[in-house]
């Protein structure tokens, strides 16, 4: 499943956001910046059935973008 | 030679505010300090005869035709080495100099050939000029004597020949060789009468060390030195100028041309990136143009299992749009996107992404900039606001130290190169920040001040380090930061930066380079007058491109490298439109001018400009659209002059992505690797069929105009357009120029720009608008594009391509300077002769524990694949890192680069992947 990336990439996203006091928040920007609604309720989707693919990093992004679940269909 | 014969004053301009005023032939001319009598003289319109002398090249003086008489001077001085003085009273024309004149004359054409009328440069050579000029009429000395007419002809150079019988041993060639290009590869050898250019040590032109920039040939005066079309074809009749479609640097040409036939690209002396000088890519290397290769008529097919069929091009766009609309229909709207190519013009590109976001209904366009160059304009927008290089190229020639980091313009941008080594052998300072040992570390007249031979994967760990020495040894501009910056933003930074974690001996072990060498460099850069920055794909293609894009933009900032000539942030774009597409809304999530799409004022500007409801949420990049493929999403692409299948990171997964999807677009100028897996090919037209424009890497916008007429019969934005039609969306231009009077219309850094600007000024760097009618060279200058200058915290953070037991050697990729990325065009050229296939080069340390020498294929596995490659063991490239180029399909050099990428972009993190290599005894394709 190509869309195990996703953990991946917000892993990554969390690691490196600089310039911030909040850096999920700041993820969670940038995430909404640049990916599609599709993939953020794909990642949410897939964050509620294996969430141990996740990091805790990861979670606490998609926490923060939850609201935007199903928006978008 | 050429054909259009611009106007040659001599010797290069001089620029001086100070004047100074003289006499010549009774006439008064003021010039700058400096200038030499000969230039004042062509100034006024007096060209005094010459032969040796040429504005491209420093006078020499030495022969002596364009000797003058000055009165209170004695003899007859040569008018190209003597400078102007005041009240200087010169004479070009007297009955002593005219009679020096023709005996100078007498004595090179009584050892010449008197082959004029069969030469072939009949007609286009200043030699024969010149003898017209003085009024040669006789040869007082014959033509027995001792001479050179049974010189020997070199044929060796697939592009031009040298003619020894007709050298006339002006040193023009080696001067420009020199000057110029600053390679050194030609010499004079021999004293007195037995003087001859000599290409190295006796060796021919192709065994020396001419990278064949063609500045020899442009630069002789006679057929010595001579493009083998002209020989071969004769000379061209008629030209037009156009811009070169290789690198981004983005050289002016005149493309002269037989009929139809193109015959030789000339550099243009007046264009902006190149003032004349050219590469062998953009001189020569234009045969793929007209390869037999070449695919000229639409193609479909139902299935990729399926052999092709010719097709009329209203066939095959109704049957694209057919597939398309069926495609989305069961898939849904998003279920098809598209990517743009830095290969086309700001036009084809703009009406790509339009098609997109309004036939498609969605914002899945991304363009071939994701794999090299998205963090630049991810990093500078965020840290200056801008998303581009800062300075235009001419802006080198001011700087006093220059840090190249991850580059090579040596082989991958060759005529900026040529003018960094100028400013270098002037005295500038040179830092280059790179593992491989690059031309630019040492080479003829050129060695780096510091060569810092880094792991690939720790760019950021060497800027904070560089960053924590201007911060902690109180080499910061702080005048320039308290004016400029964002003040909270610097303490911010200041504070990290400042950390022991950042300090060079705690980064000295993760970038292998020894802390004594980072702080050195670091105070080099800060306390230069003016430091510059030039970069490369080195920098953008890893895990924290981004990252370390804003890093260099925090150090110029920190040092006041800003906002002036000499200075700067400058991006080497690799493709010659990389900046345009970017520009062209070729991002899913911004439309032209990079303005998000959720910005509502923005999106309705658009939609009314357009007439169709567009999307506000980002579409797909790139990597995206191919992990949907696999996942049964993403089942339609149209892409527009992209190689995906060889560019692209880990081929396999590209390949599976392609073959799961229904309808696959290629529009191209040959059937690439990308297009085995298409269901619908539509012949693109190469750079001499188009018009338009292309934006390199100074911003410069340039014209594209068409040589000759498309072989295809369409425009390609013609073909995008009758794609959209197809699609049910009016999209409707005349002319290239109403696209760019289009965009104009809609981007503000485009609003000044227009196909009759361009033709009337040559070319502008954006922003050109109101407030700059004719571009801005140098950006940020007063003040950032964003306000003030932001400082963004760049922790370092590895890379999660880790060296391990099973994979303990990192491979790092690049270009040479006779092929060009996937080499579409390249091998499709007489290139080849000096690159045939991708090397492995190797340190002979690591080679030498594998039992590998020098020749031998190795097989090399990373975590996602595996090839085979001829190794080089050489110790250009440090113990630990091997390296290749990815010019050659069949070496798979993308087989194994992995899907990492940044973070920020997902630019692909070409420049680090863990391998392991073992000796094969089988070789590779």
């Amino acid at each position: 499943m190509q869309q195990n990336r996703l953990p991946i990439m917000l892993d990554q996203i969390a690691r490196n956001i600089p310039n911030t006091t909040d850096p999920i928040l700041a993820s969670a920007t940038h995430v909404r910046t640049v990916w599609t609604p599709h993939m953020i309720d794909q990642a949410l989707t897939l964050s509620q059935a294996e969430p141990e693919i996740f990091t805790e990093a990861a979670l606490q992004i998609l926490a923060q973008l939850a609201p935007t679940v199903g928006t978008h269909d | 030679m050429t054909l259009m014969h611009d106007r040659d004053l001599g010797t290069p301009e001089r620029v001086s505010t100070d004047l100074l005023t003289l006499e010549i032939d009774g006439q008064t001319v003021e010039v700058p300090v400096g200038t030499s009598v000969m230039r004042a003289a062509a100034l006024m319109g007096n060209d005094i005869p010459k032969l040796c002398a040429t504005d491209s090249l420093e006078p020499f003086g030495s022969c002596r035709l364009c000797v003058v008489e000055i009165d209170g001077r004695k003899g007859t001085p040569a008018s190209c080495t003597t400078p102007c003085e005041n009240d200087m009273k010169v004479s070009t024309q007297s009955p002593k100099v005219s009679k020096i004149r023709t005996g100078v004359m007498e004595l090179y054409i009584s050892d010449h050939p008197l082959d004029c009328l069969t030469c072939p440069a009949n007609g286009d050579c200043e030699l024969q000029d010149m003898a017209g000029i003085v009024g040669l009429r006789d040869v007082r000395y014959g033509y027995e004597g001792a001479n050179h007419l049974d010189g020997l002809t070199d044929d060796s150079n697939p592009y031009f020949s040298f003619d020894d019988s007709k050298c006339i041993a002006c040193s023009r060639c080696v001067r420009a060789c020199e000057e110029v290009q600053g390679t050194f590869a030609l010499t004079i050898s021999g004293r007195g009468f037995g003087s001859r250019v000599s290409a190295g040590a006796g060796q021919s032109f192709l065994e020396s060390d001419c990278v064949s920039c063609g500045a020899c040939v442009q630069a002789c005066p006679t057929s010595t030195l001579q493009e083998k079309s002209v020989i071969e074809i004769g000379l061209p009749t008629r030209s037009v100028k156009t811009t070169c479609a290789y690198c981004g640097v983005g050289c002016s040409f005149t493309a002269e041309l037989r009929g139809n036939e193109l015959i030789r690209m000339v550099p243009d002396k007046k264009g902006g990136a190149n003032e004349g000088h050219s590469c062998v890519k953009g001189r020569f290397a234009f045969g793929y143009a007209t390869h037999e290769d070449r695919v000229t008529q639409p193609l479909i097919r139902d299935s990729i299992d399926e052999p092709w069929r010719e097709t009329s091009w209203d066939e095959a766009i109704a049957f694209a749009a057919r597939r398309l609309r069926e495609t989305q229909a069961t898939y849904g709207i998003d279920s098809i996107g598209g990517i743009t190519s830095s290969r086309c013009t700001n036009e084809e590109v703009y009406v790509v992404q339009k098609l997109i976001r309004t036939a498609f209904g969605n914002n899945n366009v991304d363009t071939c900039a994701r794999v090299c160059h998205s963090p630049t304009g991810y990093g500078l927008k965020q840290t200056f606001g801008a998303s581009a290089g800062t300075q235009d190229f001419a802006s080198v020639a001011s700087a006093d130290v220059i840090m190249v980091i991850g580059a090579n313009p040596t082989d991958a941008h060759p005529v900026f190169a040529s003018r960094m080594k100028r400013r270098l052998r002037e005295g500038a300072g040179l830092i280059v920040v790179d593992p491989r040992k690059t031309a630019l570390v040492r080479s003829p007249h050129v060695e780096a001040d510091f060569h810092l031979p880094l792991l690939p994967g720790t760019n950021v760990a060497m800027m904070n380090a560089m960053g924590h020495v201007v911060v902690t040894e109180g080499l910061v501009d702080r005048a320039f930061v308290a004016d400029r910056c964002d003040p909270a933003s610097f303490s911010a930074w200041e504070k990290f930066i400042s950390l022991p974690e950042n300090s060079p001996e705690t980064m000295g072990s993760e970038t292998g380079v020894s802390a004594l060498e980072i702080r050195a460099a670091a105070r080099a850069y800060a306390n230069a007058a003016n430091g510059a920055i030039y970069y490369g794909l080195g920098v953008t293609e890893h895990s924290q491109g981004s990252t370390m894009v804003m890093a260099m933009a925090n150090l110029a900032m920190a040092t006041g490298n800003i906002g002036r000539p000499g200075v700067g942030i400058n991006p080497l774009r690799g493709q010659n439109n990389v900046q345009g597409s970017c520009d062209m809304g070729s991002f899913p999530h911004e439309f032209p001018g990079y303005r998000h799409v959720s910005d509502d004022t923005v999106r309705e500007s658009f939609e009314s400009l357009w007439g169709a409801p567009l999307r506000s949420d980002p579409g797909m990049r790139i990597p995206n659209m191919l992990d949907a493929a696999t996942a049964g999403e993403f089942k339609g692409i149209y892409i527009q002059g992209e190689d995906i299948a060889q560019s692209d990171p880990n081929t396999e997964h590209v390949m599976a992505a392609l073959r799961a999807m229904d309808v696959v677009i290629v529009q191209d100028l040959f059937l690439n690797e990308t297009a085995a897996f298409a269901h619908v090919f539509l012949p693109g037209t190469s750079f001499l069929e188009k018009d338009g424009t292309f934006t390199n890497a100074e911003r410069r916008i340039n014209r594209v105009r068409p040589v000759m007429p498309s072989a295809t019969g369409m425009s390609e934005w013609g073909v995008t357009a009758a794609l959209a039609q197809a699609l049910g969306y009016d999209m409707h231009y005349d002319e290239a120029s109403e696209i760019m009077d289009e965009i104009a219309s809609i981007t503000p850094t485009f609003s000044g720009v227009s196909f009759s600007l361009l033709d009337e000024v040559g070319s502008v760097q954006w922003p050109c608008n109101e407030e700059n009618p004719l571009g801005t060279p140098t950006l940020h200058k007063d003040r950032f594009v964003r306000g003030d200058g932001q400082f963004i915290t760049t922790p370092y953070v590895p890379t999660d391509e880790r060296t391990t037991r099973k994979f303990p050697l990192l491979l790092t990729t690049g270009r040479v300077l006779s092929q060009y990325n996937v080499g579409a065009q390249t091998r499709r050229t007489a290139n080849s002769i000096w690159h045939q296939a991708d090397i492995l080069d190797m340190h002979e340390a690591d080679a030498s524990t594998r039992g590998i020498t020098d020749g031998d294929w190795v097989l090399v596995t990373s975590r996602v694949g595996e090839t085979r490659l001829k190794v080089s063991v050489s110790n250009t490239t440090p113990a630990g890192v091997v390296y290749t180029t990815f010019h050659h399909p069949v070496s798979g050099t993308n087989v194994i680069t992995t899907d990492n990428s940044d973070w920020a972009t997902n630019c692909p993190e070409y420049k680090v992947t863990a391998v392991q290599i073992r000796p094969s005894v089988m070789a590779g394709n």
